[in-house]
């Protein structure tokens, strides 16, 4: 085999590995009713590889949390005699005795890239959201239960979500819209308005979501914490927020 | 931790089909073992990861976690990072002897292999490269764009896990005499294939 058709095969055996990736994340983050778990589960009923995958996937609890964060505070992998900042994890860990264990670890992360939160992209306040079909809208029926997208069956029926910071943001926000379908988020065709402070208004058409269980809303900064189509792709697939980009999650129902 | 978790257990059980000893206490034992990894010496691992670079933290973090569930479960310890430091020295010495082979693997369980021991042999940054230009088949134009790096720089990675990857099946093929029957074949001679800077 030569090296390109080595490295060919290399690619493809990583891509079949991780094909579940996203789904077994969201299991361990105790998102069991997301419809990429769901899927997985769906599966796991006749691929006894995906069942066990599922198992060891489930989130480990607070006490097994806490007890690795107490395991890498005296790991002799994490020597105190390390660089000042080396120094200061294990000083920090050990403060950290009594703080539960995802958040240690996530905090010492932080400590150890220097960073409380990312200082390289711009914060970005909490933000909610209203979402609307056209039945709503039109007043024809109760509204569905809080954060769900309720759509009529007809494709050129529209949606409205409204998204709002809890407090103005601070540089210029972008917002990409994605239905995600099978587990995997596809960019949606839809109108995007910005107001200066950061809110968001996004108008389509049904048609446009249509297979969807959810729509993600991928929000960050311009040049900065969103570069790139790409960056919003990979958040809409993570499904996952943090101090510089807010994904919200918008289940479908019809 | 989800996404350390997620890659834990997906490693774990792709390796040992999730039987045998409690596959949960494997996933917790070998979580463990991928913090410890990125703290260890002072967070050096972690601290090698760059957000100009363009992957998230979380997706940095599964690589090490893959990186460190797949060498623990081959070989039964922790493998040390190559020293971001003196490894371009070290490597370009190490592959200055590459055997002109082909590298032949012919089951999932080579490739794993295979795989297995390029994670071992690169750095955090090399295999952060790998997986941009060989896995997601990212564009040299963008991974500098991201990086800062030059088109020269990064074409010269992109020989060099193509080489490092052509050592490693070379060595396999000597340690592993089954698969040395059909592992590797001389190339022909004189044939390049590989890219240059």
């Amino acid at each position: 085999m030569k090296d390109p058709d080595v490295l060919a095969a290399l690619r493809d055996h990583v891509r079949a590995d991780r094909a579940d990736d996203h789904a077994l994340e969201a299991v361990a983050r105790g998102e069991q009713a997301s419809s990429a778990a769901l899927a997985l589960e769906a599966r796991a009923a006749t691929e006894p590889e995906v069942r066990a995958m599922i198992d060891a996937s489930r989130p480990l609890g607070a006490a097994k949390l806490d007890a690795i964060a107490d395991a890498v505070r005296i790991s002799p992998a994490a020597p105190a005699a390390a660089k000042p900042s080396g120094g200061n994890v294990v000083a920090f860990l050990r403060r950290a005795s009594i703080v539960v264990g995802p958040l240690a670890l996530a905090a010492a992360i932080f400590l150890v890239l220097g960073r409380g939160g990312d200082k390289s992209s711009v914060p970005l306040p909490e933000y909610t959201f209203v979402a609307s079909g056209e039945k709503e809208m039109r007043g024809d029926s109760p509204p569905e239960k809080a954060g769900a997208l309720r759509l009529r069956d007809d494709p050129d029926a529209t949606f409205e979500i409204v998204a709002r910071p809890a407090t103005a943001a601070g540089g210029h926000v972008v917002a990409y819209v994605f239905a995600v379908k099978d587990g995997e988020p596809n960019a949606v065709e839809a109108s995007v308005e910005l107001a200066p402070e950061g809110s968001v208004r996004i108008r389509g058409r049904a048609g446009q979501l249509r297979g969807a269980r959810e729509v993600r809303v991928v929000l960050g900064t311009a040049n900065d914490s969103i570069k790139r189509y790409e960056d919003a792709l990979a958040r809409a697939r993570e499904g996952r927020s943090d101090a510089s980009v807010r994904v919200l999650v918008i289940p479908v129902a019809r | 931790m989800p996404v350390v978790q997620a890659r834990v257990a997906r490693t774990l059980v792709r390796r040992r089909g999730g039987s045998g000893r409690d596959a949960r206490q494997e996933v917790e034992d070998l979580a463990q073992d991928v913090f410890a990894a990125l703290f260890a010496d002072g967070g050096k691992v972690l601290r090698a990861w760059d957000a100009t670079r363009g992957l998230t933290l979380a997706s940095f973090c599964g690589l090490v976690a893959e990186r460190e569930a797949a060498s623990i479960l081959r070989s039964g310890r922790r493998s040390p990072w190559t020293d971001t430091a003196t490894e371009l020295d070290d490597l370009e010495k190490a592959l200055a002897e590459v055997p002109d082979v082909e590298v032949a693997v012919s089951s999932r369980e080579q490739l794993a292999r295979l795989l297995d021991r390029l994670r071992e042999a690169l750095s955090p940054r090399g295999l952060e490269l790998f997986h941009r230009l060989v896995v997601e088949e990212e564009p040299v134009e963008s991974v500098c764009a991201s990086t800062g790096m030059t088109s020269d720089a990064v074409y010269a990675w992109k020989s060099r896990i193509g080489k490092v990857v052509r050592k490693l099946g070379a060595e396999m093929a000597a340690s592993e005499p089954r698969m040395s029957e059909v592992a590797a074949t001389s190339r022909r001679s004189g044939e390049e294939t590989e890219e240059t800077p």
